[in-house]
């Protein structure tokens, strides 16, 4: 007999593979056995020694090259588009156009304006127009030179400006003045606010484009089954809104297809709506009868973008200081040629600079502009890190003015727990506080803020965002993740769950809640999250819903499942449930300590009773938001909180500038894995660097300029000084065990934190991304530049 | 596209002679080329099979280096550090370390010259129109000239061409001698003096003049995996009493660019740093075809001259 402890609770496994966790991040974690814990992800040893297979790596037999032709005019009519001596050619199966689909497909259902291939009109440089299906890639690529295209050019729009000209060339003739999507709110008294405040800044700024450069590019592979069955294997984040769109432009039933996501190489918000690609291969799979596949090249990874879109925004800020601040904002969003999300970038842009502080007068328009260049779309903190941007800088401008400390005045600013922003978001637990104590201590603040050297500095910003939306894109009343739990009686427990893993680690986030849950070794607990044969439906890796939704489903299918074995197990020790608990893969009688059985033995004892043991859970969120037009943008179940304080320093010879460290501390509510919440502040915290300093989707004549990552400058590991991560814990009540999001509110604020310390340590403001050497060199030649806080004279 | 991997030099030589011959040593300049489409149909020439190649020998007049030495090899050979630490000071900035590992010192010093509107995709190309330097007839950098403007962009040749390197040449026609500085022309498309069917046959490096020293600055965006927006090295030697200093620039025009001061004194006065400046900055051309625009590469010339000389301790500390 196996002498149970006093409180089997404060079991730990002895798993020499776990790796221990030196962060003292939450006040009560004896009472987790695994959550709180770090474990090697399940996929980790396939990924480091190579053996996993993502798109691009899956053969199949007798497999077709796919290959797109694309568009080399920004905006032209299509005159003629002819295939047949492409068809022609020795190795060719199958070539099409856009003539072969009748659907529009697009994201949003109220936006679908994007043919698979183009037809009738151009409408970037890189469009997809043609696509074939040939033995190699050489035949293809031969096929491709052979189709007849001619093209009539129309004028075309480089920018939102030049869209909105009066009587300017129409790129979608249902979008009167190019205008893909506008937003006119008010909230509150601003006027009457702003003639009352007590300090006001203002500023024009200006975000540059960027995209997002996930390692693994576009690829998808399809194949018709002898079974008449369609499957397709896809680098996506959404496979099931790829499953929807596959049926409804295929016009097959949604039955007969399946959809696998095999391993990702990053996501970022790149994958995360169907593309054309994706349906031509499905088509070309049907029409040949043989799989084909499709790998994008880096630069036609570049050329599909979806990328942060540039913004231009006028940002006033006024304080009142027994009130708070009142804003008055507009953003004009350059979305490229088609809408993608672009309908929801356009309240992203304004609905999340409401909260975080108080704003009780909030005034807003933003108004999103068709262009003709690939189309702007979600990217990791989606629509709201422009804006932030702009907050953080001014809200530093409002410190100085103030002669405030920028910490006491977000401190005092701050919008705590249980609060709601004047347009209706609602915020449920708030760690803001804890993030800004915890960064500053860390960062030594109060030593070195204003007391640094000239050239050196140090700045802090703020941040907040979702985790997922309470209104899912596709207006539907089913949940919005599900869960389904086998138990088998070997004791392995798989869950299956449609949620994808695109490299973030969702995988191990649900293995992690339901071996908690469950009180068993997750070593003895399986996620199966790739195949739409058997997982049921979570609506995919996006605004940062998984931990979330799919957390709270797999939760509550755990639950079931543990009730249905402790039932019968209590019907057999003659006690009720609730004396029982299972914990260290054993059962236990809480009040009888000698009592105790294996998991497994258990498990098997209540197939035996019961019948197969399986269990299923799902999640919807609340309907929680405002009841205005356009509420139900912003809305989400638990809001994630986040400060960086960036350290740095300018190189008055070349206006470059040394990272040394950012300290980002992030509010996740609870970290159930926190290595991998780490990664993920990590990761953001090196995106947003990137996006402050370097990264530009620049376009020539609507064609990125730099379509490879030699020119796409990301930084590499020597540019961005130390990463430091603190994981803050506000539990919420609406996230599994507490868990918010962590996979993009840690970005926003490292691009105002640098700025603001670029400030610190030259006293230049600067209004637009990126912080380009040349602007600060010119600065710094001026005479301009100079130590704040310090006598002009003194720096 | 074909391929040879010669064992003999005569074999070599007999291989090059073909009209499209490419040498493939490293390949880190020559597969982007071939996979963009800007090299076609070529005959890639290997230098595999001539270990001799790869040789570096102290001789009495000079070091002699094979071509296909590779970047790492030399950044690590420590009679080289010894004598002329810039030139792996230099080497080191180039690429990632994975390039330095495969590139060699000639694929290096033959590297094509660089333009945002030449290193692009065929389909690229095509889109916003094709350029001199290929497939095209003006360049899309300066329309209004009849050259090209693609850069020149190898951190070695600047640094090798400060320790007045000197390379042979070798063809089926014979042999000949040329400095680095003369071995490049201003002109993108066709910089660098190679006549048809020769190549790289040996680096020839001085012994170190009397009072030799130098360094090398490169500008560019990141630390690491990034060609020279600008690349400057300064060197320094005594001539009998006198001093002469010598400015090499590249990545600001398709060809090295130089200026020299001779009769200098020990230190250098604030008006002779400025003329110093001036003739560079003058010399240097650079358009808007690399990451950061030409403003920001002229300034940085002057940036790094006065880094330089005080590295170098050529500015007297109290000097106004």
């Amino acid at each position: 007999m196996v002498k149970p402890p006093d409180d089997p609770r404060t079991l730990h496994y002895l798993n020499e593979r776990i790796i221990p966790r030196n962060q003292d991040c939450h006040s009560d974690k004896t009472a987790f056995s695994v959550v709180g814990k770090t474990y090697p992800k399940p996929d980790a040893y396939e990924k480091v020694t190579g053996k996993a297979r993502y798109t691009a790596d899956l053969k199949r037999p007798r497999c077709l090259v796919g290959k797109l032709l694309r568009s080399t005019h920004a905006h032209a009519r299509l005159v003629r588009v002819d295939v047949s001596k492409a068809l022609q050619i020795p190795g060719v199966f199958a070539c099409v156009s856009g003539s072969d689909f009748g659907e529009l497909i697009g994201i949003i259902p109220w936006t679908k304006d994007e043919p698979v291939l183009a037809k009738d009109v151009v409408r970037y440089i890189g469009e997809p127009i043609a696509a074939v299906a040939a033995t190699s890639e050489s035949v293809a690529q031969q096929a491709l030179a052979c189709i007849d295209v001619h093209y009539e050019p129309f004028t075309a729009h480089f920018s939102p400006e030049q869209a909105m000209v009066p009587d300017a060339v129409l790129i979608h003739s249902q979008a009167p003045g190019n205008a893909s999507k506008s937003v006119d709110w008010e909230f509150g008294e601003v006027d009457s606010a702003f003639a009352r405040s007590q300090v006001e800044v203002s500023g024009n700024f200006h975000f540059e484009a960027t995209t997002h450069a996930a390692l693994e590019t576009h690829a998808v592979l399809a194949e018709m089954g002898a079974d008449g069955r369609l499957c397709v294997w896809s680098s996506t984040q959404t496979p099931y809104y790829l499953h929807r769109e596959l049926a409804t432009v295929l016009g097959m039933p949604a039955h007969q297809i399946r959809v696998i996501r095999p391993h990702i190489g990053g996501g970022f918000g790149g994958k995360s709506e169907p593309f054309g690609h994706e349906i031509c291969a499905a088509y070309l799979a049907k029409q040949t009868g043989r799989p084909v596949k499709f790998v994008f090249s880096r630069e036609e990874t570049f050329l599909t973008h979806r990328g942060r879109h540039a913004m231009d925004m006028d940002l006033r800020i006024g304080y009142l200081p027994d009130e708070g601040l009142v804003m008055d904002y507009q953003a004009l969003l350059d979305g490229g040629a088609y809408s993608s999300y672009g309908m929801i970038t356009t309240y992203y842009a304004g609905t999340l600079n409401a909260g975080l502080y108080r704003v009780p007068h909030y005034r807003w328009k933003s108004q999103r502009v068709f262009t003709n260049k690939p189309p702007a779309g979600p990217k990791r903190g989606h629509g709201t890190v422009q804006p932030r941007f702009a907050i953080e800088c001014l809200v530093d401008q409002l410190c100085e003015k103030l002669g405030r400390d920028p910490i006491a005045f977000r401190r005092e600013l701050a919008l705590g727990p249980n609060t709601e922003t004047v347009n209706g978001l609602r915020i449920g637990s708030s760690g803001f506080v804890t993030c800004l104590e915890k960064s500053a201590d860390q960062s030594g603040w109060y030593q070195k803020f204003r007391k640094m050297p000239f050239g050196h500095g140090i700045g802090i910003a703020g941040s907040w965002y979702l985790s997922g939306t309470n209104y899912p894109i596709n207006p539907e009343s089913n949940p919005q993740s599900n869960v389904q739990i086998k138990a088998d009686r070997s004791g392995l427990i798989t869950l299956f769950c449609g949620a994808a893993d695109i490299g973030q680690g969702s995988d191990a986030m649900l293995r992690h809640l339901l071996a908690e849950e469950l009180g068993v070794d997750p070593n003895r607990c399986k996620v199966e999250s790739q195949d739409s044969d058997i997982c049921p439906v979570d609506l995919g890796s996006y605004s940062s819903r998984v931990t979330l939704m799919a957390g709270n489903a797999a939760i509550s299918a755990a639950r079931h499942l543990k009730n249905q074995i402790l039932q019968v197990i209590a019907q057999d020790w003659h006690s009720s449930t609730k004396q029982l608990m299972i914990a260290d893969d054993r059962v236990f009688h809480l009040d009888r300590p000698e009592q105790s059985m294996s998991f497994v033995t258990a498990l098997n004892r209540a197939e035996s009773v019961l019948g197969a043991l399986g269990s299923t859970g799902s999640y919807n969120s609340p309907n929680r938001g405002g009841l205005y037009r356009g509420a139900l943008v912003g809305p989400s179940p638990a809001y994630s909180f986040t400060v960086h304080i960036a350290e740095l320093e300018v190189d008055l010879n070349s206006g470059q500038i040394k990272m040394k460290r950012i300290v980002a501390a992030h509010d996740c509510g609870r970290a159930i894995h926190p290595q991998l919440v780490e990664g993920q502040i990590e990761g953001s915290v090196y995106m947003g660097m990137g996006e402050a300093l370097l990264e530009r989707y620049e376009t020539a004549k609507g064609l990125i300029s730099q379509p490879n990552l030699l020119e796409y400058k990301m930084p590499t590991i020597l540019d961005v000084g130390t990463i430091e991560s603190i994981i803050v814990e506000s539990p919420d009540p609406d996230g599994p065990y507490g868990a918010k999001e962590a996979g993009e509110g840690p970005l926003h604020a490292a691009i105002p934190a640098i700025a603001n310390a670029i400030y610190d340590a030259i006293g230049l403001r600067l209004y637009q991304t990126p912080f380009e050497p040349g602007q600060i060199l010119k600065a710094l030649e001026s005479g301009h530049c100079y130590k704040p806080g310090l006598p002009r004279e003194l720096s | 596209m074909s391929y040879c991997q010669p064992t003999q030099l005569s074999d070599l030589l007999s291989c090059l002679a073909h009209p499209n011959a490419r040498i493939l040593a490293g390949g880190t300049d020559l597969i982007p080329h071939l996979q963009m489409g800007l090299v076609e149909d070529p005959l890639l020439v290997s230098l595999k099979g001539l270990p001799e190649l790869k040789r570096i020998e102290a001789k009495p007049e000079a070091i002699h280096i094979g071509p296909a030495v590779t970047l790492q090899t030399l950044i690590d050979h420590k009679p080289l550090r010894e004598i002329y630490p810039v030139i792996g000071q230099t080497l080191s900035q180039i690429g990632a370390l994975q390039h330095r590992q495969v590139g060699t010192i000639g694929g290096n010093l033959c590297l094509d010259t660089r333009c945002s509107w030449f290193n692009q995709s065929a389909f690229w190309r095509e889109s916003l129109g094709f350029c001199l330097k290929k497939g095209g007839d003006i360049c899309q950098v300066a329309p209004k000239s009849k050259r090209c403007h693609a850069v020149l962009s190898c951190d070695g040749a600047i640094a090798l061409a400060a320790c007045q390197a000197r390379l042979v040449l070798l063809s089926r026609a014979g042999k000949r001698e040329v400095s680095l500085m003369e071995f490049y022309r201003p002109n993108g498309m066709d910089h660098i003096d190679l006549r048809p069917g020769e190549f790289i046959y040996k680096i020839l490096l001085p012994h170190a003049p009397p009072g030799f020293q130098a360094t090398y600055f490169k500008g560019r965006a990141r630390q690491s995996f990034d060609f020279p927006l600008l690349g400057l090295a300064i060197a320094t030697q005594w001539d009998g009493a006198q001093r002469t200093l010598s400015f090499v620039l590249g990545g600001v025009e398709s060809c090295l660019l130089q200026v020299q001061m001779q009769n200098l004194d020990s230190f250098l006065t604030p008006e002779q740093v400025q003329s110093a400046i001036k003739s560079c900055q003058r010399l240097a051309r650079p358009m808007e075809n690399a990451f950061y625009g030409p403003s920001w590469r002229k300034k940085m010339i002057a940036s790094f001259i006065a880094q330089g000389l005080q590295q170098m301790n050529l500015i007297q500390e109290d000097a106004p």
